[in-house]
């Protein structure tokens, strides 16, 4: 039970996070009807993946391993590049944020980062859903010899569901300003994260084969089968050896993109000024 | 610049990637690779993976991934010596089973399982890709054996039901009679038998191969039975059991094909048997009937190789020629030790002539196994 729940909540998390972060971001830009939007993608993406999934199940073939590996490299690319792009809008704006909602809520830019913004939430379910259902439908089934499984899988999926959206709750009851400092660096955690398991992904899809030694020996921190190896894996993409390659990606992204993040800005209005 | 646009791209093209994935590829292949011979469990365990078989043949094979009880350990992978992923399931937790199929090269690989204790062990691909059934004289070659495979396996039932009728009736004497003739058309064509799992073990296990020796079976026990005990008494469940094996081996053999492999490999599988089993006297220990096995191992093997004869005449007269003599000199040296419908007993022959016959039969041996390269080397010419 507790290995079926670890991975539920490991495969679940990321597309959680990512989907409570962009709503938080949402409504506190005043977009709230945007919303809709995003669950409409959710809900459009995981319908998809069970879709796919069942009618696997339906012809006994098993999930095709490599084009699904480099369906998820894509994804969390494509993943990163928006993150990246939220990430340095909020930062470029923070200054004079404030005017700029007030005025622009209705304005092109605004209403295409929302749009943008939508996909990224239905990217990241549909980036981990595919695997997920494909792991819960297995679970299911073998549920007559192992009960435990498919319980375990279904809560961690759940508890995934329910961590993203206390980031949500969280994250709208936050000022502006600091909303805007802390899912900033959460989002570059994140997408850093993403920039490893695209390393990772991008191995087993066959299309990385350089730099495959391992780095360095997280499996204490990251133990194989815990939840706080769901966690670390889930959240910060970490494996428990990471390769070279992963985590080279992960510090090339990671160091440029917190400076961003975190360079202090002269001349901001002081309203704004995040409280250390 | 407008966004909606950018959107329903982006909606779009999830539809597609996961079209795109489902559409399968070179790993996207049904379970059931036709004529696969290679079918290899990989078990995960905390402490590490192996593969069982360790080594195949190059071609289709098939990997069963079984997760029996590692909660650390939910992957496992078939790497390359290039260090490229050539097949994987993730996500097998315990009690789960994953299975992929692919056509594999010959070379090293390793089978990896993250974060087990050992986290790689080593897994082999021989020889070229197995000939293809294209061919006209294999495909030939491929259905006379499947013919006389079938052929020896309704034989095989025939001769059993009455083997175990006698020994239900009790009549001692009658079932040591019929057991020879019912492990001859066996004899012929074991490595078929072995093929299949744990029916071989069931019908044809010798004492010394089981664990417990009260879920002993097959014809063996029953011979003991005869020839050690003088008695039938209790043996009636083994003789229902037997009958029921055969009849399934029977079923199997109905819908199973080869590959010219196959048939090359059978022939020498059935020599190693002669070798290791028949020239020692282990199989038949309490009849000692060891030349009736010897003698329907090497008609077997003969069988299979007569059949591969017109395509590896193609590509290597002088090894036909060669390993048709050895056939005959095998054949020669057993034929003084024929008495009536069977053999003199393995406890009548000498010293000596044991070891005439094992030379014999190593002399046939090696130029045998050449086969299945020259068979592979002949399906890519």
């Amino acid at each position: 039970m507790l290995a079926t729940f670890v991975i539920g909540l490991r495969e679940g998390l990321e597309a959680s996070l990512i989907v409570g972060i962009v709503s938080a971001f949402l409504v506190q830009r005043g977009e709230r009807r945007a919303l809709r939007s995003v669950w409409a993608g959710v809900l459009l993406a995981v319908a998809l993946c069970l879709g796919a999934a069942a009618a696997l199940q339906a012809a006994t073939r098993s999930l095709p391993q490599r084009q699904q590996e480099q369906l998820e490299t894509v994804l969390a690319l494509v993943a990163v590049a928006m993150v990246t792009w939220m990430v340095v809008w909020t930062t470029r704006h923070a200054r004079t944020l404030r005017a700029e909602l007030e005025a622009s809520t209705s304005s092109a830019l605004a209403k295409g980062s929302a749009w943008a913004l939508v996909a990224m939430a239905f990217l990241a379910v549909l980036r981990e859903g595919l695997e997920t259902s494909v792991f819960l439908l297995a679970t299911y089934q073998a549920s007559g010899s192992n009960a435990g499984g498919a319980l375990g899988a279904s809560l961690g999926v759940l508890l995934a569901a329910a961590l993203g959206y206390a980031v949500y709750r969280g994250g709208v009851r936050l000022d502006l300003g600091r909303l805007f400092r802390v899912t900033g660096v959460v989002l570059v955690l994140v997408a850093a994260g993403l920039v490893m398991s695209a390393a990772h992904t991008a191995y087993e899809a066959g299309w990385l084969l350089a730099g495959q030694g391992t780095a360095v020996d997280l499996s204490t921190l990251v133990t194989p089968g815990t939840v706080r190896s769901a966690l670390f894996t889930g959240v910060l993409g970490w494996q428990p050896r990471p390769t070279v390659a992963e985590v080279t990606g992960w510090l090339l992204y990671l160091l440029p993109m917190l400076v961003v993040v975190l360079r202090p800005r002269a001349g901001r209005p002081a309203p704004q000024r995040v409280p250390a | 610049m407008t966004p909606h646009p950018r959107l329903a791209l982006a909606l779009a093209a999830g539809p597609l990637l996961l079209l795109a994935a489902c559409g399968g590829g070179a790993d996207g292949a049904p379970a059931d690779v036709a004529g696969g011979s290679g079918h290899v469990k990989i078990t995960i365990t905390d402490d590490g993976c192996s593969a069982e078989p360790a080594t195949v043949p190059a071609g289709a094979a098939t990997f069963d991934v079984v997760n029996e009880g590692a909660t650390a350990v939910t992957e496992a992978e078939l790497v390359n010596s290039g260090g490229r992923i050539v097949g994987e399931r993730e996500n097998l937790t315990p009690g789960l089973t994953g299975t992929f199929s692919l056509q594999l090269e010959a070379g090293d690989y390793t089978v990896q399982c993250p974060n087990a204790a050992t986290e790689s062990s080593a897994f082999t691909v021989s020889g070229a890709a197995p000939a293809s059934t294209e061919d006209p004289l294999f495909a030939a070659a491929t259905r006379g054996y499947q013919d006389y495979v079938k052929a020896q396996v309704a034989d095989l039932v025939t001769a059993t039901g009455a083997f175990a009728a006698a020994v239900e009736a009790g009549d001692v004497e009658r079932a040591k009679a019929l057991y020879g003739p019912a492990r001859t058309p066996y004899e012929r064509v074991e490595p078929v038998a072995e093929s299949f799992g744990d029916l071989d073990p069931r019908i044809d296990a010798r004492v010394a191969d089981v664990a417990d020796p009260a879920t002993w079976t097959g014809f063996h026990r029953l011979e003991q039975a005869l020839w050690v005990t003088g008695s039938t008494e209790g043996m009636a469940p083994v003789a229902q059991q037997l009958v029921a094996d055969v009849a399934e081996l029977n079923t199997l053999v109905q819908t199973t094909t080869y590959q010219p492999a196959d048939l090359a490999n059978g022939a020498s599988a059935l020599l190693d048997e002669v070798a290791s089993s028949k020239v020692t006297g282990e199989e038949e220990a309490y009849s000692h009937v060891d030349l009736l096995d010897f003698g329907a191992n090497v008609e077997g093997s003969r069988e299979a190789f007569d059949l591969l004869t017109p395509a590896l005449q193609v590509t290597d007269p002088d090894l036909v020629t060669t390993i048709s003599a050895r056939f005959d000199d095998v054949t020669t040296a057993l034929a003084p030790f024929r008495q009536g419908e069977g053999y003199v007993l393995y406890t009548q022959l000498t010293q000596d002539q044991v070891r005439d016959l094992a030379s014999a039969v190593d002399a046939l041996a090696e130029p045998l196994s050449q086969v299945s390269g020259k068979v592979v080397g002949a399906a890519n010419a």
